[in-house]
């Protein structure tokens, strides 16, 4: 970590010196500023933080620097997502769609009320449809002279930004941090314990959030071990289908219960506001508005699919990890690199020697091919059938 | 019996039946008042006043037949109004109240039939075996006689809907002067009518190659979703895997574990016969290509289900338990 206690804004950002170093150069230096930047770079590796620190920075008078190790006012509400003049998308659903972006582009022709810029940021740029990228482009050919957009992606595949965005924006590439810098932030910042920090830093494979998530949460600690108890336990047809079973209620239960502590409550509020069950004059004439109670179901329902597919992925990532530790100690032997799951080192070394290199790639293969199945909208339950069995061990 | 009770209750999902019901009463009490005045309301948006009207004694005397459709949908107040009637009912009047079955105002229900009111099933008729009874029933009350085949070959052609099933029973006895047999049904009535993925799935796990490819392409021709087919294929499969996984034969014991109904694990149990481990598990993986393609992965969705079957089909030749034993021979 590069970023000293000077330059709170960026704190957040953990493991990238090179990223940061060349924002700030943008913030200080008008000649080096552009219209549009992308920040791409794998999950975790904080594309969203360090698009917000970017608009911080932007929108502070003191670009983001603040010698006595405190922050203003224009910083805080940057980074709390209610400054003025930073729009922010964050997707919940499973895409952004045209008419959310015809909104936002509405928005980015203002000029900045208060700030020194108009920041649009787009987190998970990738989740764009189509019309709603050619409205972006439409706006990126264009700009207003004190606007900027900052998109987030995870890569500049095509199938995550179309090349004519792409080719309008300035790229800022952040790289997976190091275990290091993961454990070292979790224990300046959040005051963990730094044993357990340098194991959830171990077991996140770069991912910051999930690191945390991992240090944090007991709950996240088990549901981990029961995904990366699955190989070993693949057996039979039975244990496949049960392990499919476990992994798939698993999810559902996660979505459920972020459905239950979130949907009653939004319900009721727009109940609330819509004045259902209010009494008094003209209430028999006011509308029951049924259709934006429709139309917020259909997102919390679009949310819940995708809380459900994020958390089913995340175990099919887990699951890819440990076969790539069986492939690499099934290479390396002693010599092998560091692991994705340090602690599972046993299970990676039974599994090598069970399925060897061969069947460590099929099954890396496998789960690659069951995440591209639940993309394209197949039953979760029969896309991990498919795939545990698959993943069952040879006799 | 002749219905000749004061209270009638006419229930049940099967709309025929229930109009034939309130035929055969009004056609009773006809038969014994032919002076008789008939009423006949719906009692959805009924006021009660309505109601009470035509409910109070006649100046002239007279008996009086009063049917109120459609009942579930009678708001709070007319509810009451017939529970309070049926408390006290008139001896010249004969009220049948017609209830298309379900939760909603089944408390007045309770109240007629605690007031001692003659009830009328009317079910929806869900198994083949009740359909069959029902056709040769209609056949044998238009004065035919209808064979087991052709029986078969009707309910399969026509579907579930009674009123269809009355009508076409009662036009094969005038064409065909009173004997029916299977040529007289497939000289008017051909083909499938009631084709769902689950039939296509049945077959497909038998190994019966031209007949799921038959019920395929009925299922598509009626208009069944192609997901449906592929969602009803991976169930099959999914189940007999569920099922032949486990050590157990007991039903029973199967469908506490599975946690199914027990028809179900019965079904599996016969289907997965001739299945082998290693073929279900292809079959799996068939089964979530198969369920991609329909979603759009595949350029053509009715080719991917065909194709699918046949590879389902193929694998459990291959694979299956008594594959060897015929290759031996």
């Amino acid at each position: 970590m590069t970023a000293g206690p000077a330059d709170d804004v960026w704190a957040h950002v953990v493991g990238q010196p090179a990223a940061v170093a060349e924002l700030r150069a943008a913030v200080a230096d008008p000649a080096v500023m552009t219209h549009a930047w992308l920040f791409t770079g794998p999950p975790g590796s904080g594309r969203s933080v360090a698009a917000r620190a970017f608009a911080a920075a932007l929108q502070c008078p003191t670009a983001g620097r603040h010698a006595d190790g405190g922050t203003c006012h224009s910083c805080r509400t940057v980074l709390a997502g209610t400054h003025a003049d930073v729009q922010a998308v964050v997707p919940e659903g499973l895409s952004i769609g045209v008419a959310e972006v015809r909104e936002l582009v509405r928005i980015a022709g203002r000029a900045p009320s208060q700030g020194r810029w108009q920041v649009v940021l787009v987190e998970d740029a990738d989740r764009m449809t189509e019309q709603a990228a050619n409205t972006v482009l439409k706006m990126l050919e264009e700009p207003p002279a004190r606007t900027v957009f900052l998109l987030c992606a995870p890569s500049l595949h095509p199938d995550d930004v179309p090349v004519t965005v792409r080719s309008r924006c300035r790229v800022v590439t952040l790289r997976t941090p190091s275990a290091d810098a993961i454990a070292d932030v979790l224990v300046r910042r959040d005051g963990f314990d730094p044993a357990l920090a340098a194991w959830a830093a171990g077991a996140a494979g770069g991912h910051v959030g999930r690191a945390r998530r991992l240090a944090r949460d007991e709950a996240a600690r088990l549901a981990r071990k029961a995904v990366l108890d699955i190989p070993l336990s693949l057996v039979s047809l039975a244990a496949c289908l049960d392990a499919a079973d476990d992994l798939v209620s698993a999810a559902q239960e996660e979505a459920d219960a972020a459905a239950a502590a979130l949907d009653g409550a939004e319900t009721e509020a727009v109940k609330a506001s819509l004045g259902v069950g209010a009494r008094g004059p003209g209430v028999a004439a006011a509308s029951r508005g049924a259709g934006v109670l429709k139309e917020l179901e259909k997102k919390q329902k679009s949310r819940a699919t995708r809380l459900s597919r994020d958390s089913l992925d995340r175990a099919l990532v887990d699951l890819a990890a440990l076969y790539r530790d069986a492939l690499v100690l099934h290479a390396a032997g002693d010599q092998a690199p560091p692991l994705a799951h340090p602690d599972r080192r046993a299970d990676a070394e039974e599994l090598a020697r069970r399925i060897g290199a061969e069947g460590a790639l099929r099954r890396i293969d496998a789960l690659l091919a069951c995440r591209t199945a639940l993309e394209q909208n197949v039953k979760p339950r029969v896309a991990v059938e498919a795939l545990t069995v698959a993943l069952r061990l040879p006799a | 019996m002749e219905p000749t009770s004061r209270l009638r209750v006419v229930v049940g999902e099967e709309e025929l039946l229930r109009s034939r019901a309130v035929a055969a009463v009004r056609a009773a009490v006809l038969a014994r008042n032919p002076q008789a005045e008939v009423h006949e309301l719906a009692a959805a948006g009924l006021p009660p006043g309505q109601l009470a009207d035509v409910l109070a004694p006649s100046l002239f005397g007279g008996h009086r037949l009063v049917v109120v459709t459609g009942v579930h949908e009678a708001a709070g107040a007319l509810a009451d109004a017939l529970t309070g009637y049926a408390k006290a009912p008139d001896p010249d009047l004969t009220l049948v109240v017609v209830h298309a079955g379900g939760k909603r105002n089944e408390a007045l229900l309770k109240a007629f039939r605690a007031a001692g009111a003659a009830v009328d099933e009317c079910p929806k008729l869900t198994s083949a075996g009740d359909r069959a009874a029902f056709v040769r029933n209609e056949v044998r009350s238009s004065g035919g006689r209808i064979s087991a085949d052709a029986v078969a070959a009707l309910v399969d052609a026509v579907g579930a809907d009674l009123r269809a099933l009355s009508a076409a029973a009662g036009q094969l006895v005038s064409d065909f002067g009173g004997s029916i047999d299977a040529d007289a049904v497939a000289r008017f009535h051909r083909g499938q009518a009631e084709v769902s993925g689950f039939t296509v799935a049945e077959r497909v796990l038998v190994g019966d190659r031209a007949g799921s490819l038959e019920a395929l392409r009925w299922a598509l021709q009626r208009g069944v979703a192609h997901v449906l087919v592929a969602d009803a294929i991976a169930d099959g499969v999914r189940t007999a895997a569920r099922v032949s996984s486990l050590a157990s034969t007991n039903p029973g014991e199967l469908a506490r574990v599975l946690k199914m109904p027990p028809w179900k694990v019965k079904k599996a149990q016969a289907q997965s016969r001739g299945w082998s481990i290693e073929g279900l598990q292809q079959a799996l993986r068939v089964a979530a290509e198969l369920n991609a393609d329909v979603k759009g992965a595949a350029a053509s969705a009715d080719y991917a289900l065909e194709r699918a079957i046949r590879r389902i089909v193929a694998i459990r030749a291959q694979t299956g338990r008594g594959s060897r034993v015929r290759s031996g021979r």
